[in-house]
C-alpha cells in the first residue's frame, strides 16, 4: 500500500480551490501553507500558454527530510505517507533547508488571521494542533485518509484535476493514470522518488 | 546566527588544531596551551548559541537520544563531533593550567597524549562539518559540491593560525621573531591555497547551471568580493609579506596582529556569502 496522487495539468485551471480548502481543513496559522499552485509560461508565442501546477507534500519514498532529521521527528510510515512528530522536533529546519520541493515550513510565529490576538473560534480550536517551533507540512489530510475519506483537496477539486490512491495496486485509478498518460515527477533526478504524480503537462 | 555559529567552528577546531600541532613539538608552550583551550571553548559557545537559535531550545537533548539518525543526518553527526571534540580538547588542554594542575594526566602523559591525538582526530571534523551538512543540500547547487567542505577547513585553519597570532600578540615573548615568522608563514600558505580553492569555487560553480550561476553571481556583490578577498585575503596576504621581509622590525607585532583580524573578518564574511548566496533549484 502506498498512498500517491495524480494531478492533471491540463484540467488545472490554478482557482487554488484546493489551496483554499487545505487551509480551511488544517486551520493553519497566517503564512503557513501545505500547500501551493506555481503558474509558469510553457511554450513560444503564438503558442504560449499559463500552466498551473500544483504543489502538495511529495510524500516521497526516498525523502531527503527524513535523511536530515537529526531527532528522528519526520518518519515515513508503512503506507507510504511522510508524517512529522511534533514532539521530537527541535526546531532545527534542517529538513526545510533539504526539501527540493520548498514544501516544509517552520512554525516559527503562530499568527491569526484577523485582529492580531482574537481568534475566531476554529482559529482556537486549531491552534492546540500546533507546536512553535516545529516545522509542518502537508499531511495528505492523514485523519480523513484515516474515516475512509479523500484528502481535502482532491475533494474540492472543481475541474477533478486530482487523484488519490494506491499506487503499489496496478489497477488503481492513479497507477491506470500514470501508465496511460505517462506521469512524471518533479526532479525525478535527485532520487526523492516522488508519490505525487503529474500528467498531461 | 548560523554564520557566527559556522565561524565560531571553524576557528575553535583551526586554532586547537595548530595549537596542538605546537603542543607536540613543545615550541611556543605559553601560547599553545591557551590555544588548546580557547578551541573548545569557542566551539562551546558556538554550540550554545545555536542551540537557542533553534525553534523548540528545551528539546535540544533529543539530539542525543536517538543515536540511529547518526546513520543519515550530518546535523547530529555534527552534534556528536562537536560534543566530544569539547570534551576532549578541554581534558587535554585544561592541565597546562595552574587552576587545573590537579588533575591526574597532563599532555606528555600517556593517558594525557592518547586524549590529544584523539580531540585533534575530532578538531579536524569541526571546521569541516558545516561544510558537509550544507554539502548533502542537493537543492542549492552552490552549497551541493564536495570543495565546500575543502574551502571551509582551510579557512578554518587560516583562522586557527590567525587567533595564535592575536594570542601572540598579548605575550610576544613567549614566541619571539621566529615564532611570528613560523606563524605569518603558515598563514600566507594558508591564505594562498584558500584563494585558489575560493576561485576555482567560484569558476566551477558558476558552470554548473542557471541556478548555480545566480547564486555566483550573488557571490560577486562588492561585500562580499571586497570583504573576503580584499580585505580577507590579499590585503593580510600583503601584510605578512611585509613582515616577514622587515624583520625585527617593531612593527612587525602590530602588522600581523592587523592581518589576523583582517584574517577572521575574511572567514566570518566568506562563511556569511556563501550562506547567503544559496539559490534553490527551480521546483519545475
Amino acid at each position: 500500500m502506498r498512498y500517491g496522487m495524480v494531478i492533471d495539468l491540463k484540467r488545472c485551471v490554478g482557482c487554488n480551490a484546493c489551496t483554499v480548502a487545505c487551509r480551511a481543513k488544517n486551520g493553519t496559522p497566517a503564512g503557513i501553507h501545505y500547500h501551493r499552485v506555481e503558474k509558469h509560461e510553457v511554450g513560444k508565442y503564438p503558442t504560449a500558454r499559463m500552466e498551473f501546477r500544483p504543489i502538495p507534500c511529495m510524500h516521497c519514498q526516498e525523502p531527503a527530510c527524513l535523511e536530515v532529521c537529526p531527532t528522528g521527528a519526520t518518519y515515513k510510515r508503512g503506507d507510504g505517507l511522510v508524517l512529522i512528530d511534533q514532539d521530537k522536533c527541535i526546531g532545527c529546519r534542517y529538513c526545510i533547508l533539504a526539501c527540493p520541493y520548498d514544501v516544509r515550513q517552520s512554525l516559527t510565529r503562530i499568527e491569526n488571521y484577523f485582529e492580531h490576538d482574537l481568534a475566531t473560534p476554529y482559529e482556537a480550536k486549531k491552534r492546540q494542533d500546533f507546536d512553535k517551533g516545529t516545522a509542518v507540512k502537508c499531511t495528505f489530510c492523514v485523519d480523513r485518509l484515516e474515516e475512509g475519506l479523500m484528502p481535502a483537496c482532491v475533494d474540492t477539486c472543481p475541474t477533478l484535476a486530482r487523484t488519490f490512491g494506491d499506487l503499489d495496486d496496478p489497477t488503481s485509478e492513479v497507477s491506470i493514470l500514470i501508465v496511460r498518460n505517462r506521469g512524471t515527477v518533479l526532479k525525478e533526478e535527485l532520487g526523492t522518488k516522488p508519490s505525487v504524480y503529474y500528467i498531461n503537462g | 546566527m548560523v554564520v557566527v555559529y559556522v565561524f565560531l567552528a571553524g576557528c575553535g577546531g583551526g586554532v586547537f588544531l595548530f595549537s596542538f600541532m605546537l603542543s607536540l613539538l613543545q615550541w611556543y608552550e605559553p601560547v599553545a596551551r591557551i590555544g588548546l583551550v580557547a578551541g573548545p571553548v569557542l566551539v562551546a559557545i558556538g554550540s550554545i548559541m545555536l542551540i537557542f537559535d533553534l525553534g523548540s531550545p528545551a528539546r535540544c537533548y533529543r539530539l542525543f537520544t536517538t543515536p540511529r539518525t547518526l546513520a543519515s543526518s550530518w546535523m547530529i553527526r555534527g552534534s556528536w563531533i562537536l560534543s566530544v571534540f569539547i570534551i576532549l580538547g578541554l581534558t587535554y588542554g585544561l592541565p597546562s593550567f595552574g587552576l587545573f594542575a590537579w588533575l591526574p594526566w597532563s599532555k606528555t602523559s600517556v593517558t594525557g597524549s592518547l586524549i590529544g591525538v584523539a580531540a585533534a582526530f575530532f578538531a579536524v571534523f569541526v571546521p569541516i562539518y558545516p561544510g558537509l551538512l550544507l554539502g548533502v543540500i542537493k537543492s542549492i547547487p552552490l552549497w551541493n559540491t564536495p570543495a565546500l567542505p575543502l574551502l571551509f577547513f582551510l579557512s578554518g585553519l587560516d583562522m586557527g593560525v590567525a587567533l595564535l597570532t592575536l594570542v601572540s600578540a598579548v605575550i610576544p615573548e613567549a614566541v619571539g621573531v621566529e615564532g611570528f615568522h613560523l606563524l605569518a608563514g603558515a598563514d600566507v600558505v594558508l591564505i594562498a591555497l584558500l584563494f585558489i580553492a575560493l576561485l576555482a569555487y567560484i569558476e566551477l560553480t558558476r558552470q554548473r547551471g542557471e541556478t548555480a550561476a545566480k547564486s555566483v553571481h550573488l557571490l560577486k556583490r562588492p561585500l562580499c568580493v571586497i570583504g573576503v578577498i580584499l580585505f580577507g585575503m590579499l590585503l593580510p596576504l600583503a601584510l605578512l609579506i611585509v613582515s616577514t621581509l622587515a624583520s625585527g622590525n617593531v612593527l612587525m607585532v602590530p602588522i600581523e596582529t592587523l592581518a589576523g583580524i583582517l584574517v577572521l573578518v575574511g572567514g566570518l564574511l566568506l562563511r556569511y556569502s556563501v550562506i547567503t548566496s544559496g539559490v534553490r533549484l527551480p521546483v519545475r
